[in-house]
C-alpha cells in the first residue's frame, strides 16, 4: 500500500513536471496519453520508440521507471530510474527528487536501509521544499535509533515549510520520541492553530495530541481531546487512544462515551467506541448489542469476522455466527478469511466436511501467508481428530511452510509421529522445534513439553504462562495443559476461570482433544452446565433483543 | 546464461563484420549459415575461408567458436583455432581479439582448467573493460576457483554498469555466502527478491543454504521450492532436504503448486521433483492435473503410464501405454506395454509387442536382451542363447552386458552345464573394476557362490541411501534368491520395499522366485505390499475425483435450438447461464459483458485472470481473448473444476461451450429427437 501510494504521487507529480517542462515530441505525447489513459504496455513502446530516437531522453527514462514500477517490474524501474536521474536537467528538480525516492523505496523493500536513507537523502537535496523524503528521513533514522538525525531532519522540514501541519507533527514526532514532551506539545498546538476548524487536519491533530497527552500522564485532557478528534473524524490510532484511556480512567471514558452516544445516538463512531468499551469491560451481550447496532451503518468483513468471534466465543451462540457469516460471503464470496472462519466454526461443531470445503474454498482465494496457514492447520487438526495421521502431518507441515513462525506445530507434529510408533522421526521432528524457538530467542511454551512429555515441565511452564498474562484466554490454554499432564484438579481451576473471564466456546470445548481427560469427571459436567446455563439466559436475552434475519 | 550472452555477442560482433566491407566472401556465407543456426554450413565456410586466406583471422574466430560450442566438444580444435585467430587478427581488433581469448575462456572452462579460464578472460576483459559478458566470465571463474573476494569485486564492476541484472545479485549472494559473510549474502538476496523476485533462483538458493545452515528446515524446503519451481527442476540443494526432512519438502511443493494450481508447466515441476523424490502417487497426482490442464493430454500419458508402471499398477499402465499408443507408436510405448505383460507373468505377450518394437528399431540391442529376458522365464532357453548372441553383438553398454551375461550363465545352472556357466562368469569378471560396487555384479556373486561378498555388498548397501532408493536391496535379494536363501530373500525384499521401491508383485511371476511360492512370510510380504498399494491408489483416485465428479458420469443436457444452434444451460461459479453448445470451439468462451458482471458479483476474482491468446474465429479472423480459469463449472449434475476459458472483447460474443469442457468426457452424444446432449465420461 504504502508504495501504491508513492507511485500515485510520483505519477501526478511527474505527469505535472513533464507538462511544465518538456518539449515533448509526437512519441512522447503518445506515450504520455496512454499512460494517463492507464495503458501502460501501450505507453512503454512509444516510449521506447522514444529512446530510440533520443536516448538521452531523461524523461522517456523517467517514464519507463514510473510505469514499470506501476507493472511492477522493479529490476527495469531500477535501471531507468539510475538512468533517468543521469539524463534529466539539472534544473528538474521534482523528476530528479522523484527518481531518487523511487530508488530508496526499493532499498527499502530489500531491507537495505543505508542505501534508502542515501537516495532519500538526494531526493530531499534536490527537492528540500518537499515534506515526504523528511517524513521517511525521520522515520528511517528512528527505526534505527538515530534520535538527534530523526530530530534535525524534522527541524529541517520545519524550517523548510513553518506553514506546514505536516512538518509541525513530524517534528512533534520527534520530539516525543526523544522524550522531549513539552516541546513536542507546544508544536503540537502549533499544528493545531493551524488547521482549519472542523476539518480532518483538525481532527488528526487532536488525536495526536491525545496520544501525546497519555503519554504525559494527562488521560483526562487526553480523552476530551479524543472526542473532539472523534466529532470530525476517526482515525486508526483511535481505538488504540481508547484503549490505553481505558486502562487508566475506565469508568470516565465509559461515562463520556454513553453520554455522546446518548447526545447523537446515530453516529456511527459512539456505537464503535461502546462496542470496544463493552468488550474491554467483558460486557459481552452489551458489546454485541452494539455490534449489531453497527451493522446496518458498516458491514466490512472485518467488523462482522468480530462481531461472530465475539458471538462464538463469548456468547457461545455459533449458530448466529455462522449465519453473519454465511451473509458475509454474499456481500464478499471471494474473502477468504471469512472462508477460514467458517472452516474454524465448522471444525468446531464437528461438520467436516463443510470444514474441507470450506479450507479448499479459502486457499483457491491466494489468502495471506498466516491465513494459509490457518486454513491448513484447521484441517490438519480435523484429520487428528480422526486419526489420520499422515493427512494431518502434511497439513501441519504445509501450514508450517506457509507461516514458519509456527514453529510450535513441530511438537504436534512429533506427537503424531508419536502416535505412528516412528520414533526416529518423532525425535526429529522435536529436535526442529527446539531449535526454532532458540532461534527465535523463546522459550518452549508449555503445550511443547507436554508434546515431548516432560510433565514437571509442562506444569512450571503453565505456571509461568498464567503469571505473565491473566487473560481468559491462556487460563484455558493452561487447563488444557494441565489436563493432558494429569493434573485434573489445577485444569478444572483454571477451566473455570477462563469460564469466569468470559470464555463461553463450548463447541470448541467439545471439540478440543486436549480436555478429553476431563470429559468423564463429574466437576467438569457440571462445570460446563453450569456455564451453559448462564449463557443460555444471556443468548436468549441477546437473541430476543436482536432481528435475527439480520437484516444489515 | 552465459551461453546467451556468448551468443549475443557473437550476433552483435557479426553485425558489425557484416557492415565491415572489408569482410572475405567466405566470412559473410559463413555470418549468413551463422544466422540461420546452420553451424555445420557456418563451419565449412569458415575453413573454405581460412584454406582460400589463411590470415583470415575471422574466420579462424568463427571456426573456434563453432568447435567449443560443439556438445561433443572438440576442444582441441577450437583452441588450436582460437591460436590461429590470435596470431592472425591486427593487434588492434580488441573486439575481435578479445572475443577470441573469450572463446578460449570458455574452452578451459569447459575442461574445468579454471586457472587457465580465468588468464583468457581476463586478457579479454583488458581489451574490452567495460564488456559486462566478460566480467561475469572473470567473476564466475573465480568463483569456480573458490577466490570469492576476487568475484564479489568483479560482480560489484558489473552491477556498476548494469544495475538491474537481477542475477548478478543473486550470484554476489552466493558468492559473500561461499566467502562466510552471511550478512552480506543476506543483503543480496533481499535486493535480488526485491527487484526480481520470481526472475531468477540463485538468491533462493542462497536463503536455503544459509537456512540449512541453521537447521531451520522449514525456511530451507519454502526457499528451494521457490528455486525449483523458478527453474522448473530439481536442484542440488533439496538432495540435502530430501534425506534430512522429505515430509516437509513435499509440503513446501504442494504450497508452491497451490499458487498456480491450474498451470501445467507448475504440475509438471511439481511431477518431476515429487517423483525425484521417490513419492510417486504425489507424482502421479501431479500428472494427472497436467494432463488436465494441457492441451495435448495425449503427450502426457506415456509420463503416468511409466509412473503406474514403476509402482506395479499394471492396469493402470497399462491402460496409459494403449492411450498414448493411439497417437504414438513410439519404441518406448512398446516396450512399456511389455514390461507390463512381463510383470504379469505374461511372458509370450510381452515377447510379441518387443518384437512389434523391433520392426520399428531392427538394430537396438537392448530390445534382444529384453526379449531374451522373457524368453528365459517362458522356458525357452535355446532361443534365449541364439537372442542374446544377437544381443551381444549389438549392445555396448557394459551393465547391459553384465546383465546378459548373468541370464547366460543362469541358463547354462538350469541346464546343468557347469563349465559353459563359469565361461559366462568369466566373461562378465572381466569387466569388473576395482572395488567396483555396480549392483549388477551381486547375481555374477551368487552365481559364483561368494556369500561373503555378498555380505560385503550388503554393508555397503547400508551407508547408500541413494542405492537403495535406486533398488540395491531389491537387486541383492536377487542374488540371494539364486542362492535360495529364503529367509535373507525375503528379508531383503521387504527392504526394499521399505526403501520406497515397488517391485514386489513382479517376483511372484520370477523362475529365479519360485521357491518362495508357498512360503507364508513371502505371501504376507506381497499380500501387504498389495494392500499398501491398493490403498495409495484409492487415496489417488479420491484425490483425483474430488477434483472432478465425472468418473463413471453421464451428463445429459437439454438443450433449445434457435437459429440454428443448440443452447444449453451450465453454471459457472454458481451463476448458471445459458451456452451455445460448439463443439468447433476450442476454449469455453465468455464475452466481456458476463466477464465484468461476473467480476463485479464477485463470480469471478482477479486470481482467475490467467493472460491472453488469440483465437481464430470460423470466419478466419483472429480476436485476442483473456484467459480466465473457471473454477467450478456445473454442467448437468456433474461438476468439472478449473476449466480454461476465454474472455472476448465483444460485447455481443455468444457464450460457447467448447472443447475445453468437452474433452474431460470421453463420449459427446447429440440426442436430436429427445433434444438432449449426452456427455459421457472417459
Amino acid at each position: 500500500m504504502k508504495r501504491t501510494i508513492i507511485w500515485f504521487l510520483l505519477i501526478c507529480l511527474s505527469a505535472g513536471a513533464m507538462a511544465v517542462n518538456t518539449k515533448e515530441s509526437y512519441y512522447m505525447k503518445r506515450a504520455l496519453e496512454a499512460a494517463q489513459s492507464g495503458d501502460s504496455e501501450t505507453a512503454i513502446q512509444f516510449l521506447s520508440k522514444e529512446l530510440d530516437e533520443n536516448p538521452t531522453n531523461g524523461y522517456a527514462h523517467m517514464w519507463v521507471a514510473i510505469l514499470c514500477t506501476r507493472n511492477n517490474s522493479v529490476g527495469w524501474a531500477f535501471q531507468y530510474a539510475r538512468s533517468a536521474i543521469k539524463y534529466l536537467p539539472k534544473k528538474e528538480y521534482e523528476g530528479r527528487s522523484d527518481m531518487n525516492i523511487l530508488l530508496s523505496e526499493i532499498y527499502l523493500d530489500a531491507k537495505d536501509t543505508a542505501r534508502a536513507i542515501t537516495y532519500m537523502e538526494q531526493a530531499q537535496k534536490e527537492l528540500p521544499k518537499a515534506e515526504h523524503p523528511y517524513r521517511v528521513l525521520v522515520r528511517l533514522n528512528t527505526q534505527r535509533g538515530d534520535k538527534a538525525k530523526a530530530l534535525h531532519y524534522a527541524e529541517m522540514a520545519l524550517k523548510n515549510q513553518p506553514e506546514s501541519i505536516d512538518a509541525q507533527l513530524l517534528l512533534t514526532d520527534a520530539l516525543e520520541e526523544n522524550g522531549q514532551y513539552e516541546e513536542a506539545l507546544k508544536h503540537c498546538n502549533q499544528a493545531l492553530d493551524m488547521a482549519e476548524p472542523q476539518s480532518k487536519d483538525k481532527s488528526r491533530v487532536y488525536a495526536k495530541r491525545a496520544l501525546l497527552l497519555i503519554d504525559m500522564k494527562q488521560p483526562s485532557e487526553a480523552l476530551a481531546d479524543l472526542m473532539r478528534s472523534t466529532r470530525i473524524d476517526i482515525w486508526d490510532v483511535s481505538e488504540d487512544i481508547l484503549e490505553q484511556l481505558h486502562d487508566t480512567i475506565p469508568g470516565e471514558v465509559l461515562d463520556t462515551v454513553l453520554a455522546a452516544h446518548e447526545k447523537e445516538p446515530e453516529q456511527l463512531f459512539w456505537k464503535i467506541y461502546l462496542y470496544d468499551l463493552y468488550r474491554y469491560r467483558k460486557e459481552y451481550t452489551k458489546a454485541a448489542q452494539m455490534g449489531f447496532a453497527i451493522l446496518p451503518q458498516h458491514n466490512g468483513s472485518h467488523i462482522v469476522h468480530h462481531i461472530a468471534s465475539l458471538l462464538e466465543y463469548h456468547i457461545g451462540d455459533p449458530e448466529l455466527a455462522e449465519r453473519m457469516l454465511l451473509k458475509q460471503l454474499g456481500v464478499d464470496s471471494t474473502s477468504s478469511s471469512t472462508y477460514i472462519r467458517l472452516e474454524e466454526l465448522y471444525a468446531e461443531t464437528g461438520r467436516y466436511r463443510e470444514a474441507f470445503d470450506m479450507a479448499d474454498k479459502a486457499l483457491s482465494f491466494n489468502p495471506k501467508d498466516a491465513e494459509k496457514a490457518t486454513a491448513y492447520q484447521l484441517r490438519g487438526r480435523i484429520h487428528q481428530i480422526r486419526h489420520d495421521y499422515t493427512k494431518a502431518i502434511d497439513d501441519f507441515l504445509a501450514g508450517m511452510i506457509a507461516d514458519p513462525r509456527d514453529y510450535e506445530y513441530w511438537f504436534r507434529i512429533g506427537r503424531l509421529y508419536g502416535e505412528m510408533n516412528d520414533s526416529v522421526k518423532q525425535a526429529q521432528a522435536f529436535d526442529q522445534g527446539r531449535k526454532a524457538f532458540a532461534a527465535a530467542g523463546k522459550e518452549l511454551t508449555p503445550e511443547a513439553y507436554v508434546a515431548m512429555g516432560d510433565s514437571a515441565k509442562a506444569y512450571e511452564a503453565a505456571q509461568k504462562m498464567i503469571e505473565k498474562e491473566d487473560s481468559e484466554e491462556q487460563h484455558y490454554n493452561a487447563a488444557c495443559v494441565y489436563a493432558q499432564i494429569g493434573a485434573s484438579k489445577e485444569a478444572l481451576f483454571h477451566l473455570r476461570k477462563a469460564f469466569e473471564n468470559g470464555f463461553r466456546n463450548f463447541y470448541h470445548v467439545a471439540w478440543d482433544m486436549d480436555l478429553d481427560s476431563l470429559r468423564d469427571m463429574q466437576e467438569f459436567k457440571d462445570m460446563v452446565n453450569e456455564f451453559k446455563q448462564l449463557t443460555e439466559q444471556e443468548k436468549q436475552a441477546l437473541r430476543a433483543t436482536l432481528d435475527l434475519e439480520l437484516n444489515y | 546464461m552465459k551461453k546467451l550472452f556468448f551468443t549475443l555477442l557473437i550476433a552483435l560482433c557479426a553485425q558489425a563484420v557484416i557492415a565491415d566491407s572489408g569482410d572475405s566472401y567466405y566470412f559473410q556465407r559463413a555470418e549468413e549459415a551463422y544466422s540461420k543456426k546452420d553451424y555445420d554450413l557456418c563451419l565449412h565456410y569458415c575453413q573454405e575461408g581460412v584454406k582460400a586466406n589463411p590470415k583470415d583471422g575471422k574466420c579462424w574466430a568463427v571456426i573456434a567458436e563453432i568447435h567449443s560450442k560443439r556438445q561433443s566438444g572438440r576442444y582441441g580444435e577450437a583452441l588450436q583455432a582460437a591460436e590461429k585467430a590470435l596470431e592472425v587478427l591486427p593487434k588492434k581488433d580488441l573486439r575481435w581479439r578479445s572475443f577470441v581469448h573469450a572463446i578460449q575462456g570458455d574452452v578451459f572452462y569447459k575442461i574445468s582448467d579454471f586457472a587457465a579460464s580465468k588468464e583468457a578472460y581476463l586478457a579479454a576483459l583488458s581489451m574490452e573493460p567495460e564488456n559486462t559478458t566478460y566480467l561475469y566470465d572473470v567473476a564466475d571463474v573465480c568463483a569456480a576457483l573458490g577466490e570469492y573476494d576476487e568475484a564479489i569485486r568483479y560482480y560489484n564492476r558489473y552491477l556498476e554498469i548494469q544495475p538491474s541484472t537481477v542475477y548478478i545479485y543473486g550470484e554476489m549472494a552466493y558468492a559473500y555466502y561461499k566467502a562466510g559473510n552471511k550478512a552480506e549474502a543476506q543483503r543480496y538476496c533481499d535486493l535480488a527478491n526485491t527487484l526480481g523476485s520470481g526472475e531468477n533462483n540463485t538468491a533462493h538458493r542462497v536463503l536455503s543454504r544459509m537456512a540449512v545452515d541453521k537447521s531451520d528446515y522449514v525456511n530451507a524446503c519454502r526457499e528451494v521450492a521457490r528455486a525449483m519451481f523458478i527453474s522448473k527442476t530439481w536442484l542440488q540443494e533439496a538432495d540435502t532436504l530430501v534425506e534430512l526432512c522429505p515430509d516437509l519438502l513435499a509440503a513446501a511443493i504442494r504450497t508452491e503448486v497451490a499458487k498456480a494450481p491450474t498451470d501445467v508447466e507448475t504440475n509438471a515441476t511439481a511431477a518431476y521433483c515429487t517423483f525425484t523424490m521417490h513419492r510417486y502417487f504425489d507424482a502421479l497426482y501431479y500428472l494427472h492435473r497436467k494432463a488436465e490442464q494441457s492441451d495435448a493430454p495425449q503427450e502426457v500419458y506415456p509420463e503416468i503410464a511409466a509412473v503406474y508402471e514403476d509402482i506395479e499398477a499394471l492396469d493402470e499402465a497399462e491402460k496409459y501405454y494403449t492411450l498414448a499408443f493411439k497417437t504414438d507408436s513410439a519404441e518406448h510405448m512398446l516396450r512399456g506395454l511389455a514390461q507390463v505383460a512381463r510383470e504379469r507373468g505374461e511372458f509370450q505377450e510381452a515377447i510379441k509387442y518387443l518384437r512389434r518394437a523391433l520392426q520399428e528399431t531392427p538394430t537396438e540391442g537392448k530390445l534382444y536382451y529384453l526379449i531374451a529376458r522373457n524368453l528365459y522365464e517362458a522356458g525357452l532357453f535355446d532361443e534365449t542363447l541364439q537372442t542374446l548372441d544377437t544381443a551381444r553383438v549389438l549392445i555396448e553398454d557394459e551393465e547391459w552386458l553384465i546383465s546378459l551375461y548373468t541370464i547366460r550363465a543362469e541358463v547354462f545352472e538350469a541346464r546343468g552345464e557347469q563349465e559353459k556357466m563359469q565361461q559366462e562368469l568369466a566373461a562378465a569378471q572381466k569387466m569388473r573394476k576395482a572395488d567396483d560396487k555396480r549392483a549388477e555384479f551381486y547375481p555374477i556373486d551368487a552365481l559364483l557362490g561368494d556369500t561373503a561378498a555378498l555380505e560385503r555388498h550388503a554393508q555397503e548397501l547400508e551407508q547408500d541411501r541413494q542405492a537403495q532408493q535406486e533398488g540395491g536391496w531389491g537387486t541383492l535379494a536377487h542374488a540371494y534368491a539364486i542362492l535360495k536363501d529364503k529367509a535373507r530373500t525375503i528379508a531383503l525384499l521387504r527392504r526394499h520395499q521399505e526403501a520406497h521401491n515397488y517391485n514386489i508383485r513382479v517376483v511372484q511371476v520370477l523362475r529365479r522366485y519360485a521357491f518362495l511360492k508357498d512360503d507364508p512370510d513371502f505371501k504376507a510380504l506381497v499380500a501387504k505390499y498389495e494392500n499398501l498399494l491398493s490403498e495409495h491408489l484409492a487415496e489417488l483416485n479420491e484425490r483425483l475425483g474430488s477434483r472432478d465428479t465425472l468418473q463413471n458420469k453421464i451428463a445429459e443436457l437439454p438443450f433449445t435450438r434457435q437459429g440454428g444452434v443448440n443452447h444449453v444451460k451450465c453454471s459457472i461459479n454458481g451463476l448458471p447461464l445459458y451456452f451455445v453448445f460448439d463443439t468447433g470451439a476450442a476454449d469455453v468462451s465468455i464475452s466481456s459483458v458476463e466477464a465484468n458482471f461476473m467480476l463485479k458479483n464477485g463470480y469471478l476474482t482477479n486470481a482467475d485472470f490467467m493472460g491472453k491468446q488469440n483465437y481464430v474465429t470460423a470466419t478466419g479472423e483472429i480476436h485476442e481473448g483473456t484467459i480466465i480459469n473457471l473454477r467450478e463449472v456445473r454442467v448437468g449434475d456433474v461438476v468439472l473444476r478449473d476449466i480454461k476459458a476465454s474472455v472476448i472483447k465483444n460485447q455481443s460474443a455468444p457464450l460457447l461451450l467448447g472443447q475445453s469442457c468437452f474433452r474431460r468426457f470421453g463420449t459427446v452424444e447429440v440426442d436430436n429427437k429427445a433434444q438432449i446432449i449426452r456427455l459421457i465420461a472417459k
